[in-house]
């Protein structure tokens, strides 16, 4: 799906989908988070320094 | 209700589950609830959350891809997912699965296996709520839970799996 596609699919989510206090670019911005390879990096990085919470 | 990682309940915040998950209400461990805030601590200089515990990180500030997504996100955004709202996720107390979390990890050092706190509240949450574990990639599933070093109660699934190629990761099917 294209970027445009994307978009549009998030801007006709149904209302009762997603915290209320967001608006659409909010929702994107946190979509972008989670579907990047970025999150995971994170949380690994977390998990480099706090072995207690590490995937590995 | 299912239980999810970080990218699930990222997404059910943003409203883009998808479709096969949307109706279900997404439980988080407290682990994994509390990565989320320690790497929005560490990589994003500028927030307010939890500054106190915010180390100095050769990453920060230098424009990488981590860096800027999480600039991205508005204060709204941080509020939304650090502020929880009910009818989005649930956080799950600690208290209610530290019983769970001793037995996890007793039972798994008597058969030689090490879990650390992240996955003994997994198995924990697993035995108390009896629902699947959704993890948004592979990569994400702790290294005991993977390999099948914990009991059979524990069932996951990958939220990356549901993506139906030309579809979009909306168009999904499958057991809950």
């Amino acid at each position: 799906m294209s970027d445009a596609g994307r978009q549009q699919k998030q801007r006709t989510l149904p209302p009762e989908r997603g915290d209320r206090r967001l608006a659409p670019e909010d929702r994107a911005a946190l979509h972008a988070l989670a579907e990047g390879d970025e999150l995971q990096d994170l949380l690994d990085e977390v998990g480099k320094r706090y072995p207690d919470l590490s995937n590995y | 209700m299912i239980i999810g990682d970080e990218y699930v309940i990222i997404r059910a915040v943003a409203g883009t589950l998808p479709d096969v998950l949307a109706s279900e209400h997404p439980l988080i461990v407290p682990s994994a609830y509390l990565r989320l805030k320690l790497g929005e601590a560490i990589f994003r200089p500028e927030a307010t959350v939890l500054a106190e515990l915010r180390p100095t990180h050769p990453l920060s500030g230098r424009g990488g891809q981590i860096t800027r997504r999480m600039r991205a996100l508005t204060d709204r955004a941080l509020e939304a997912l650090f502020d929880a709202d009910p009818d989005r996720f649930t956080l799950i107390p600690e208290d209610d699965l530290a019983p769970g979390v001793e037995e996890a990890r007793a039972v798994a050092a008597s058969r030689g296996v090490h879990l650390n706190l992240l996955a003994a509240e997994y198995v924990a949450a697993s035995a108390i709520h009896g629902v699947y574990i959704w993890f948004g990639h592979d990569r994400n599933v702790p290294a005991p839970i993977r390999q099948g070093r914990v009991p059979d109660h524990v069932r996951y699934r990958l939220v990356s799996d549901l993506v139906v190629p030309g579809e979009g990761p909306n168009a999904a099917h499958g057991e809950i």
